[in-house]
């Protein structure tokens, strides 16, 4: 006769520390690895002093800096100014980007109509652009908005493009099964499919929005942060100029981070190909 | 003078009264006729015949097994069926009405299941109903919770296809193919990609839900014995290019799908003629490379 094994428990274990702390564990991890960094830094540069002091500043003199920018009150103004272009440009960038690629992915006609001039564009050195929009538009805002735009707008319609490009065929077909026409099969499959890759366009484009204000102030500028850093370096005040360029990364990575939400909000049932732990 | 034609009992005093009536010539549901698909294939800027000359009748109520290799053609032959490919010659008949398109007549259960992973169970299951057009939402709920049901997905209501195994993902599909409640189901390898227990388990599942539901079914397989257990009649298809080779009747009692079934002579039989077709058509075709 064949012995009838049964499980012994039927329910998870109870919760213990380390498994309430999984989820965190990571996090912990990363935030222990920024500070570690600085803290690298901060003793080759300090106490060991490698480096000239006036050439690569110390973290502490790039915090103070910031402070001394806050207090005097300049930092808020180049914040306001420079957020705001970026924001402007960004939008404009999703707003125009997101069809484009939906356009392009999506049609035949259109890919072979509009993609060479498209591809062309993406090529050009959007940087060698700016004295020119400079000449066109003035010394105001509209140059760098324009370049943001310009920036984010390219990988915002390429990965809109590829999103759509890559959605399954088995769902398109089972939806024409179903009775879905060509509009339902467009929103009821190919856009979901593709939102994954459009948030990650999106993502992209908050990046180099930052990257394009930079570019907008070095040239033909008078306020922003980008402006600043250029003002700064000229004037020798490298800890400052190193410390504004770290807010900028700072506002990046916080843009990042409300895309990765939108990103869960919307999109929750989608799992990347990362690695699992 | 024309003749009449009148078939009221009585008007013909030599007809034998007694005679028990002839079944009338009934039209196959589906009518596959002289169907010939050819496909472009773009990198070498070649056509390919898909299939060739296959002619099938499935009767209402039928189950239809098309039993062949991979790559035979059997899924183009079920792509036109429902309106997703074209015929390049002949032409698929449903109730003596040509095919242009899918129709609310038809629903395919898929072999990569083919859900769309944004939506939960529910609402994967509820697409079968949204696109039609006739149907009133207000009963939604209570069809797709019967679907459920039927196919053994409670619980699972609110999950996401990607935390469901195989076998419950294809239990979605096929609940979803059953609330559009179409006439005929075509069912690709429904089972070809689950785990080899799930198989049998949902092979089990399927003969008794679908011959409950008495729908006209057209199942693509590769599997003999899958094909045997679920088939009222099984056709067998040869390869390059996907052509019928055979088709026979099972006249085995159902349920099939039980303990020691397979072992029954009747089936053993059945079995080794199917794998001498299927082999026979192999061998030819290696022959045919060999040679050319």
């Amino acid at each position: 006769m064949a012995e009838t094994v049964q499980a012994s428990r039927t329910r998870p274990r109870p919760p213990t520390l380390s498994r309430v702390l999984a989820p965190f564990t990571w996090k912990f991890a990363v935030l222990a690895e920024v500070l570690a960094l600085l803290l690298i830094w901060h003793v080759i540069q300090g106490m060991i002093g490698v480096w000239d002091r006036r050439f690569v500043p110390a973290p502490g003199d790039v915090i103070r800096a910031l402070s001394d920018l806050y207090q005097t009150g300049d930092l808020m103004g180049h914040l306001t100014y420079s957020a705001s272009n970026a924001a402007v440009g960004f939008v404009l960038a999703v707003v125009v980007g997101v069809p484009v690629g939906l356009l392009l992915g999506s049609s035949r006609w259109a890919y072979d109509i509009g993609g060479p001039p498209f591809w062309a564009m993406y090529s050009m050195p959007r940087i060698a652009f700016q004295p020119l929009l400079v000449l066109w538009m003035g010394f105001g805002s509209g140059p760098k908005i324009f370049i943001v735009f310009l920036m984010a707008v390219f990988p915002i319609a390429i990965n809109t493009m590829d999103g759509i490009r890559g959605v399954d065929r088995s769902l398109v077909k089972a939806a024409r099964v179903y009775g879905a026409g060509p509009v339902d099969v467009f929103f009821k499959v190919q856009l979901w499919a593709a939102l994954p890759l459009i948030l990650t366009g999106i993502r992209m484009g908050v990046a180099r929005s930052m990257i394009g204000v930079v570019i907008g102030e070095f040239i033909g500028g008078s306020q922003g942060l980008g402006f600043l850093i250029y003002r700064k370096s000229g004037e020798f005040e490298l800890d400052a100029a190193v410390g504004v360029t770290f807010l900028l990364v700072a506002i990046a990575l916080v843009g990042m981070a409300l895309v990765n939400l939108a990103k869960r909000v919307f999109a929750s049932w989608y799992v990347e190909g990362a690695p699992q732990s | 003078m024309p003749m009449p034609t009148d078939h009221r009992p009585g008007t013909t005093p030599d007809a034998e009264p007694a005679a028990p009536l002839e079944p009338a010539p009934v039209v196959p549901l589906i009518s596959v006729r002289d169907l010939s698909v050819e496909y472009r294939v773009s990198r070498t800027n070649s056509w390919l015949m898909a299939v060739a000359d296959v002619n099938l009748d499935v009767h209402e109520g039928e189950f239809l097994t098309v039993l062949g290799s991979s790559g035979c053609g059997k899924t183009t032959v079920m792509n036109t069926i429902a309106g997703l490919v074209q015929p390049t010659e002949g032409e698929v008949l449903i109730d003596g009405r040509r095919v242009t398109g899918p129709g609310p007549d038809r629903a395919v259960v898929f072999q990569d299941y083919a859900l769309l992973p944004w939506r939960t169970v529910v609402d994967n299951i509820r697409f079968g109903l949204e696109m039609q057009p006739g149907r009133r939402r207000a009963d939604w709920r209570a069809q797709v919770a019967d679907a459920i049901r039927l196919v053994g997905l409670d619980g699972f209501e609110d999950s996401y296809p990607r935390e469901l195994s195989g076998g419950m993902q294809q239990r979605v599909g096929l609940a979803r193919a059953l609330v559009a409640e179409p006439r005929i189901l075509l069912m690709d390898e429904p089972l070809g990609a689950v785990d080899a227990l799930t198989r049998e388990v949902m092979r089990a599942e399927l003969e008794r839900v679908i011959t409950a539901t008495g729908k006209t079914v057209v199942f693509i397989t590769h599997s003999i014995d899958e094909a045997i257990v679920l088939g009222d009649r099984v056709a067998v298809f040869g390869a390059h290019p996907g052509r019928v080779l055979e088709i026979l009747p099972v006249d085995l009692p159902r349920p099939r799908s039980e303990q020691g079934v397979m072992a029954q002579p009747g089936f053993v039989e059945l079995r080794d003629h199917l794998w001498g077709v299927l082999q026979g058509d192999a061998r030819s075709a290696s022959r045919g490379v060999a040679g050319s």
